[in-house]
């Protein structure tokens, strides 16, 4: 068998393809009923190959963060982890004038210049 | 199936190490600084190089770094591996090392691990070209300053959870300052106090420069031949080596502050036939002063959280408890991109007791602990002087 030839497209073109048009996406497993990410092949929880993209929940608490000042190189700028309500993690920056603090509740919403998802404070 | 307990335990022997070009190698290139200090160890081991036929080694930059080294160093190895999960990747060679040696794939492995950051090729020329081969989508976007940045938000979450403070880090900086002010080696020998460590300019939060390792030149080489044949006055023996990974990228850490050092050195540790209060010293990779804190902790030297209060006080510094990075580490000796070859080197020397000044008394077994990537990889290695 050529498993490359199923005909899914690549989770990680998809996923890019969808936040550049303003979709944020996310897999979940037909067999665990379980969203995952990063984007792969097969569900990281109980491993099936079966997975439907549906819209992404956004909301999230932020794990932990780091501020980098701005070197000649790149611009200052905050690195987050953030814990989807979904139950996975991934990096991202906080953006906006609030400073980030671990425990904040966020909001992710896709940035489809820069093919990313980024995190605003949820309004309260 | 092979139980390492019965088979593998101490039947290799560490019997040759040198370095070279620690600090600023003056221009040396890669190679030549590894052939540098893999030629110093045969010689230190009394073996020839005609007598190598095993190579391990690996590369942040070469894509066929063993040809090339081989080539370079004009042997004709039958053996050879270049496991590349980092910097714990030469704790983790001294796994296969065993396994090939016991195997009967080869006798005399040489194990080494060379690059010249400063004078050769710069950390900025090199880390555009490797982001282009090695992609990371989902981190790029957000131009972390990887590695800090990854150990900054392990060091954030365990401050938040454990209320370690910045001074109880900056203090793993001090204590590896001390030992590097012992060792003619060490590349750093000026005095640090703990607020140089808060005021050094922030590289990303919470962390400062001197809460970061080296970048230096510096290369380190060891031979290992079978226990039986190691025919020098001061064999070292491996007794267990251990791995373990979780991850690459540091959103899929389960948990920051928690890494699976505990199950490498756990296993090490098992195989070796050792407990932790028969441990003499221990060296650990110290990327980022968080490091010996997680790793102490996820060892058992003391409780999870506990970490940041246990190094404090001079405790893991010259004259305390327990002589943690007695060479300076990669905060303050040597740290050419990767580390852990330079943890077993120093181990080597402590057992042989050639370590002048911070030598340690009555030094029997060693625990080397090796780390790669974002605490990605662990690898641990349990060394002793003396077979019972």
């Amino acid at each position: 068998m050529n498993e490359a030839r199923n005909g899914s497209p690549s989770p990680e073109a998809y996923f890019a393809e969808a936040l550049r048009a303003g979709r944020l996406e996310v897999q979940v497993c037909r067999s665990c009923g379980r969203a995952f990410f990063f984007p792969r092949t097969h569900c990281t929880h109980c491993r099936s190959q079966e997975y439907a993209w549906r819209p992404m929940r956004a909301g999230a608490t932020l794990y932990s963060y780091s501020e980098i000042p701005a070197t000649p190189q790149a611009p200052a700028r905050n690195v987050i982890l953030a814990d989807m309500d979904e139950g996975f993690r991934m990096m991202s920056t906080l953006l906006g004038p609030e400073a980030p603090r671990i425990g904040m509740r966020l909001t992710a919403r896709p940035d489809p210049q820069r093919a990313r998802v980024v995190f605003e404070p949820e309004a309260s | 199936m092979t139980d390492w307990n019965k088979s593998l335990r101490g039947s290799i022997a560490i019997t040759g190490c040198a370095t070279a070009g620690i600090g600023d190698a003056g221009g040396l290139n890669d190679l030549e600084v590894s052939s540098l200090a893999i030629h110093a160890a045969v010689r230190d081991a009394g073996l020839r190089m005609e007598d190598i036929d095993g190579l391990m080694s690996a590369s942040l930059s070469s894509s066929m770094w063993l040809n090339k080294l081989a080539e370079y160093l004009g042997v004709f190895p039958r053996f050879m591996d270049s496991l590349q999960i980092g910097g714990a990747s030469f704790v983790g060679h001294l796994l296969i090392a065993a396994a090939a040696i016991q195997a009967g794939l080869c006798r005399n492995i040489v194990i080494a691990y060379g690059a010249t950051p400063r004078g050769g090729n710069g950390v900025s020329a090199t880390s555009g070209a490797r982001a282009k081969l090695d992609p990371f989508p989902y981190e790029e976007p957000f131009q972390p300053f990887n590695p800090p940045t990854s150990y900054a938000l392990a060091t954030r979450r365990h401050m938040h959870e454990y209320g370690t403070t910045r001074e109880q880090l900056a203090e793993v900086a001090v204590a590896a300052r001390a030992w590097a002010r012992l060792n003619p080696e060490a590349y750093k020998r000026d005095p640090l106090s703990i607020d140089d460590v808060l005021s050094a300019r922030v590289i990303s939060s919470p962390l400062t420069a001197r809460d970061c390792c080296l970048v230096t030149d510096g290369a380190g080489a060891i031979v290992v031949t079978a226990a039986e044949r190691a025919e020098v006055a001061r064999p070292v023996y491996v007794l267990g080596t251990a791995l373990a990974h979780s991850h690459r990228q540091i959103a899929c850490m389960a948990d920051l502050t928690r890494t699976v050092a505990g199950e490498s050195a756990g296993q090490a540790r098992e195989r070796a036939g050792v407990s932790l209060a028969d441990i003499d010293l221990v060296q650990l990779y110290d990327a980022f002063t968080i490091n010996p804190i997680l790793f102490l902790e996820d060892m058992g030297f003391c409780r999870k959280g506990e970490g940041g209060a246990f190094v404090s006080g001079g405790r893991i510094a010259p004259g305390g408890e327990l002589p943690v990075n007695t060479n300076g580490g990669g905060l303050s000796c040597v740290h050419p991109g990767m580390y852990s070859m330079f943890g077993l080197v120093e181990a080597v020397r402590q057992l042989r007791g050639e370590c002048g000044e911070r030598q340690v008394k009555q030094a029997r077994t060693a625990l080397v602990h090796g780390n790669g990537g974002v605490l990605s990889a662990q690898a641990t290695t349990v060394l002793t002087n003396w077979m019972d």
